[in-house]
């Protein structure tokens, strides 16, 4: 379970304090595949930011008992002049994984680089940055995965390994999935939170919460 | 499967500042020059400098050799003035990585001054093998361990100075053009070239209250007894400017750190 209590979180800008959140309180239930539903704006991003730790709310806490991964975008964290096998290195050293050259053979497989794995992720394509960023969330044992629209990168191929990756994570962990594609959230997803207007409701049905969301 | 451990904080800490460090070094020495370059330049500034100022006014500075002059002069005031600016662009640099929850900017300021600080040790002790060996002068200073506190105090300096301005970027951009424009004069009222009593009295009183040219001066006095400390330099000063520093730098950390990265 996630517990957000009392969250604030606001960004300054010319028209003065935009709130994102106001006081929010909100538990997010664990042992739930749960798509994050919202219009552009609404704050997706910015709760899963929060919730992973890589922000910090105005006022208020969240607090989890489980191992959450960091928000998975298109290139977290990946250096250009670092190789491939640099970088993977580097998130596995700062995430503490206990046994690194086993955690790079397994990224390096998943995210079938070839020899480029050896080469600075400057002369990758954008497609390719986005296979190393998200083998790199996947292949560590998280109890939460926070995925945001990573699996809509690559080619044909790799999509089909990255959703049968995720499929069976959601089997053995959690995921929270921020996407717009309905067929990638009805794959992974059981259940849904939909964010409107700083507040957030939890539907147990999928397809009640999607019905509600296309109203929206 | 590969796990994540549960680390303790010392641990986590180790373990987040070897991974930045890895990843500072590869970004800082990327062109063909490399580490190299991190000797050669200032090497080739203090002998050039040494040279012209030693054909205007005598190879020595009241009883310290020219080369030893620029060594703890020229060398210091840049050295402070690339660690400052350094110090303050890791924060920028690494903003990305904050969205790993282990990395805080704290890592990414001792990181960068770990490098800056073990860099200069390496630059300053190749200058004084140059100096043995090659141009046949004898560094026997008078007072080691002074030397030593003082420039690891001119380094801690740009350190502090560095936290503040790089915490500041974060919130108002324009800090950073007036670290710029603070650390332009630095070279020249800091003591890199000159010795505080070849400036006129009167002006003492402005110069005396930088803490790089307290240092400076006080790390020639601490090579050579015979070079003259003026009145307007002191210790006490500047151990106490060093720590005044420390105390703004970490209140400023820990009240806006979190602000700063959320933004």
């Amino acid at each position: 379970m996630i517990q957000i209590q009392n969250l604030t979180k606001s960004y300054p800008s010319s028209l003065g304090e935009q709130y994102v959140f106001n006081n929010l309180n909100f538990d997010i239930p664990s042992d739930h595949n749960i798509a994050l539903l919202g219009k552009n704006g609404a704050g997706k991003s910015t709760l899963f930011r929060l919730i992973a730790g890589s922000e910090y709310p105005n006022k208020g806490k969240i607090k989890s008992n489980k191992t959450l991964s960091w928000p998975v975008s298109l290139s977290t964290g990946i250096h250009p002049q670092m190789t491939g096998r640099e970088n993977v290195r580097f998130i596995g050293r700062i995430n503490g994984v206990n046994d690194l050259v086993e955690y790079e053979s397994r990224v390096q497989r998943f995210a079938q680089l070839g020899k480029k794995f050896d080469l600075p992720v400057k002369s990758y394509s954008s497609g390719m940055r986005s296979k190393l960023a998200f083998g790199c969330c996947v292949e560590i044992d998280f109890d939460i995965y926070l995925i945001d629209e990573a699996t809509s990168v690559g080619d044909q191929q790799f999509r089909r390994k990255a959703r049968q990756k995720l499929i069976n994570k959601s089997k053995e962990a959690n995921v929270i999935l921020v996407s717009h594609e309905l067929s990638e959230i009805r794959l992974f997803c059981d259940s849904a939170i939909i964010l409107d207007g700083g507040t957030l409701t939890f539907y147990n049905d999928l397809e009640a919460a999607l019905a509600i969301y296309e109203e929206l | 499967m590969a796990v994540a451990q549960k680390r303790s904080t010392l641990v986590l800490w180790k373990d987040v500042i070897f991974a930045l460090w890895i990843r500072q070094l590869r970004s800082k020495f990327t062109d063909k020059f490399g580490v190299s370059w991190l000797v050669v330049q200032p090497v080739i500034f203090i002998l050039a400098l040494s040279f012209i100022r030693g054909r205007i006014s005598g190879d020595d500075v009241s009883g310290i050799p020219m080369f030893v002059f620029m060594l703890l002069g020229f060398l210091p005031v840049i050295q402070f003035m690339q660690a400052w600016g350094t110090v303050a662009r890791s924060i920028k640099q690494d903003k990305p990585l904050y969205a790993f929850r282990q990395v805080m900017p704290m890592a990414s300021f001792v990181t960068a001054s770990i490098i800056e600080c073990l860099s200069n040790i390496i630059v300053l002790i190749i200058l004084c093998i140059i100096a043995i060996m090659f141009l046949g002068i004898e560094i026997f200073p008078e007072d080691p361990i002074g030397i030593m506190l003082y420039l690891l105090e001119i380094q801690l300096v740009a350190y502090f100075l560095g936290i503040v301005t790089g915490l500041g970027a974060l919130f108002i951009e324009e800090i950073s053009k007036v670290e710029q424009l603070l650390q332009r004069p630095m070279l020249f009222i800091s003591g890199a070239f000159f010795t505080l009593s070849d400036f006129p009295e009167e002006v003492w009183p402005y110069l005396s209250w930088n803490p790089v040219l307290q240092a400076v001066e006080l790390s020639r006095h601490a090579y050579s007894n015979d070079f003259y400390l003026v009145s307007a330099i002191s210790p006490t000063y500047l151990h106490t400017c060093v720590l005044f520093l420390m105390f703004i730098a970490f209140s400023l950390y820990i009240v806006l750190w979190k602000k700063g990265i959320s933004r």
